[in-house]
């Protein structure tokens, strides 16, 4: 880290950035009070004001990254990998997964994938990694550059693809892969796994010290595991407004402001955040305000967005009275956040990220999907299987047969991918979707068009 | 050749009394399920077509999985006692808790967690608390209990059954074995669903010459075979061609056993954790590209082969994501490779042996 680096990034994070962002907010307000009023689709409730702040912070997020490099060590880190450790060490972070989502939703994934195809990287991989090793390859991203990379951190528990993954980009970029293993937990966590995931928890530590060129302090550690704790928990409580009717909010707009909980976790930026959506949820809540008006029927998504369809889902579902409530997928960061405790740090730490769904077995997927359709009063379950996911959509068609009968809720399965618009149909889901809509009111079921 | 298939080798072993385990790709103890008093039978490629396992997992799910997905939901299947999954990648993973949790298959089955960060420090105990966790699953289901000097004799009979491997992969690089690239598999692929003695009887054959079939032993260009298993379409398509595989990198078989000695622990369990971690690097343990480009170069320059084909089952994404910078590390290192992508059992023979020819050419 050079001391040049350093007062560069910190003129960026105290005067340029808020400049910029400052600009950039009351440029986005004056476009809003002197263009001819827009009038929204009558299904539409107001939407949440802390969108304009959720904005400001992920492109602060990504404009900051740019200015690290030099000043600050930089990780690439997997959306389950244990960042709490990381910020304890000074690093910035960069979630590749994040980026991909954020690539996808701009239309961009094909671009950005296809430097990594034509090096060779087959169309079957996960689009994620496609985009990430595209950028690698020097696909340029929508949302500007990202910085090089000093070290890579993977943990397994999201899936075995991240890992593959990322031994490809440690090749690339010549910097080295720290690996957090978390075996699947197909029955109960035993013993042995759970020191085997200890042990490399402690020895992770004397591994990036000398790449943060700072000693790991236990301290700043706890401080920096409890804001994550509590940052999880308001995330669970932001989820859990949903489960009043009508919905403050859908799971469509969970999907943009999860960003923070995922990207930003354990930073006080995100905690913030979280405080002042929630007040927001909670007055909406109070007076009544929905997501969509006319609220029909209530569902689950199970499985990561389509990014690229967003908005056409958005207007499909909505102007039918279909709000989606409840997603596996934004539960994830919440879920096991109560295994987290500062007197056992390392231990729990273990607990929390290797517990998590995708790294459990389907009967605990189906046990959760079942609490989450009776708490949140769904009538009907979306499973998106998508090709970029395997540990996500194997196993879905069982899933989604056992729900309809144990829960009598209707259920639809659709192909398509994250960001990857060829591996979707527009015609064939799009009359799927229209069925399972018309089921939900008809009150049949459409299991078997799947 | 006279070879049991899987069918009569468990006939046969059923006989004696002994219990069936199906076993399903991936790196695992052997020995523990032999001493537990099962013969370990893996489920790599049945044939057949794929219908029933259509209702329960994607078409994007690789033939490996589906074909034995298949073959666990078929009535023609002999009686199973329990099933192992060991964890080579994540479709493996989800189709273990399918048919356990979801389909709610009547024969038990377990998971077998191959771990991933084999530079850590506390790796071999990890090994050793699962090897006794799969011990305690099979002695449960089996009655037997596995003690120590069970364990040991099976462990020695496993060294057995590599230092056999050690050979038969060292007289093929020599030239010494004269078998036809089939025939040779027929014979290495045994040790997936025979007791080790039955295989190193057959594998004595081999080195003797006594096992192979009228067609001789191909001549032609000498080449490694790296990928996930060897595909008999694609072995009679080498055959075919005069092709000599002389050394190979394949999930199911080259990487499935040490290529050195290893000193065998006295503690039987720890034994046979070191046994697992001493196996050559491969893409379901998530080896460094560079470690898999300086093995595979190593391999092609030891055994005096002109090149290598990475050959891979459609969907594979644990070795589709290595093969970009690995061919290109082995194209730096002047290997010339051919990479080939196919269906198990559906290869495109035209086309592959079109690319095949042309590879050949260039190699001549």
């Amino acid at each position: 880290m050079s001391t040049a680096g350093i007062v560069r990034y910190h003129l960026a994070k105290e005067v340029t950035l808020p400049l910029m962002l400052a600009a950039d907010s009351a440029r986005r307000s004056l476009r809003r009070a002197t263009r001819p009023k827009r009038t929204p689709p009558d299904w539409a409730g107001p939407p949440l004001a802390c969108a304009d702040r959720l904005r400001t912070i992920m492109a602060r997020h990504y404009l900051l990254a740019r200015h690290a490099a030099g000043a600050m060590p930089i990780a690439w880190v997997t959306s389950g990998a244990p960042v709490e450790i990381l910020r304890a060490m000074g690093f910035y972070t960069v979630y590749p997964e994040n980026h991909g989502a954020l690539c996808g939703a701009r239309m961009a994934g094909l671009d950005m994938s296809a430097p990594a195809e034509n090096a060779g990287f087959s169309q079957d991989l996960c689009s994620y990694a496609r985009i990430d090793l595209g950028l690698s390859l020097g696909a340029r991203s929508p949302i500007g550059p990202l910085p090089r990379p000093d070290v890579l951190v993977c943990s397994t528990n999201i899936c075995q693809t991240v890992l593959y993954w990322y031994k490809q980009l440690s090749h690339r970029y010549g910097v080295p892969l720290v690996l957090f293993d978390t075996p699947f937990v197909a029955d109960e966590l035993d013993e042995g796994t759970l020191a085997y995931m200890v042990g490399q928890l402690e020895a992770l530590i004397p591994r990036l010290e000398p790449i943060a060129g700072k000693a790991f302090n236990a301290r700043t550690f706890e401080s920096y595991l409890l804001r994550a704790q509590r940052t999880s928990l308001m995330w669970g409580e932001v989820l859990a407004s949903m489960t009043t009717r009508p919905a403050p909010m859908t799971i469509f707009d969970a999907f943009a402001h999860m960003a923070p909980v995922v990207s930003l976790r354990g930073l006080p930026v995100s905690e913030r955040y979280y405080e002042l959506l929630l007040k927001e949820l909670r007055a909406r809540v109070a007076s009544g305000i929905a997501a969509v008006k006319g609220e029909r029927h209530r569902l689950l998504w199970d499985n990561i967005a389509v990014w690229f369809k967003l908005g056409d889902f958005i207007r499909l579902f909505s102007q039918n009275g279909c709000v989606f409530v409840a997603a596996t997928y934004t539960n994830a960061w919440a879920e096991t956040v109560h295994y987290l405790d500062p007197a056992k740090p390392l231990e729990s730490v273990a607990r929390t990220y290797s517990l998590v769904i995708l790294n459990r077995d389907l009967k605990h997927r189906m046990e959760l999907m079942e609490r989450m359709i009776r708490s949140y009063c769904v009538d009907g379950v979306l499973f998106h299987s998508t090709r970029s996911c395997k540990p996500y959509s194997v196993g879905q068609y069982d899933i989604q047969r056992a729900l309809s009968r144990k829960c009598n809720v209707k259920a639809v399965l659709i192909d398509a991918d994250t960001t990857d618009p060829r591996s979707y149909a527009e015609g064939p889901t799009r009359t799927r979707l229209e069925a399972f809509i018309e089921s939900l009111d008809a009150g049949t079921s459409t299991q078997g068009a799947a | 050749m006279d070879l049991p298939n899987r069918r009569t080798a468990i006939e046969s072993f059923r006989k004696g009394g002994g219990r069936i385990a199906a076993v399903f790709p991936g790196r695992y103890p052997r020995e523990i399920l032999l001493a537990a008093g099962f013969l370990p039978v893996e489920v790599w490629d049945p044939p057949g077509p794929i219908a029933r396992a259509s209702a329960h997992a994607q078409p994007f799910v690789c033939g490996v999985g589906l074909r034995g997905l298949e073959l666990l939901l078929s009535e023609k299947t002999p009686a199973l006692d329990c099933l192992l999954f060991p964890h080579l990648c994540d479709t493996l993973q989800n189709l273990f808790t399918v048919v356990r949790d979801c389909i709610g298959h009547p024969v038990p089955a377990t998971l077998f967690y191959t771990p991933r960060n084999v530079a850590d420090a506390g790796v071999a105990s990890f090994v050793e608390s699962q090897v006794r966790r799969l011990a305690a699953f099979l002695s449960s289901r089996s009655g037997v209990s596995v003690d120590d000097d069970g364990l040991a004799k099976a462990g020695a009979a496993m060294d057995k059954v590599h230092e056999a491997m050690q050979s038969l992969y060292s007289a093929r690089r020599q030239g010494r074995i004269h078998a036809s690239n089939a025939d040779f598999y027929r014979t290495v692929r045994l040790r997936e669903y025979v007791v080790p003695s039955e295989f190193l009887q057959a594998a004595d054959r081999l080195m003797a010459g006594q096992s192979t079939s009228s067609e001789n032993a191909p001549s032609g260009p000498r080449l490694v075979l790296s990928g996930v298993l060897p595909d008999r379409d694609l072995l009679a398509l080498l055959d075919q061609l005069g092709v000599r595989l002389c050394e190979d990198d394949l999930i199911s078989c080259g990487r499935r056993f040490p290529r050195t000695h290893v000193a065998a622990d006295k503690d039987p369990w720890k034994a046979s954790a070191a046994r697992l971690l001493s196996l050559p690097p491969c893409t379901s343990i998530a080896s460094p590209v560079e470690q898999r480009v300086a093995f595979l170069s190593e391999m092609v320059r030891n055994s005096g082969a002109a090149g290598i084909i990475l050959h891979t089952v459609k969907f594979c994404e644990l070795e589709l994501f290595d093969h970009p910078f690995v061919v290109q590390g082995l194209r730096q290192a002047g290997i010339p490779v051919l990479v080939l992508e196919s269906e198990l059992h559906q290869p495109q023979l035209g086309q592959l042996g079109t690319r095949l020819e042309a590879f050949l050419e260039v190699l001549s």
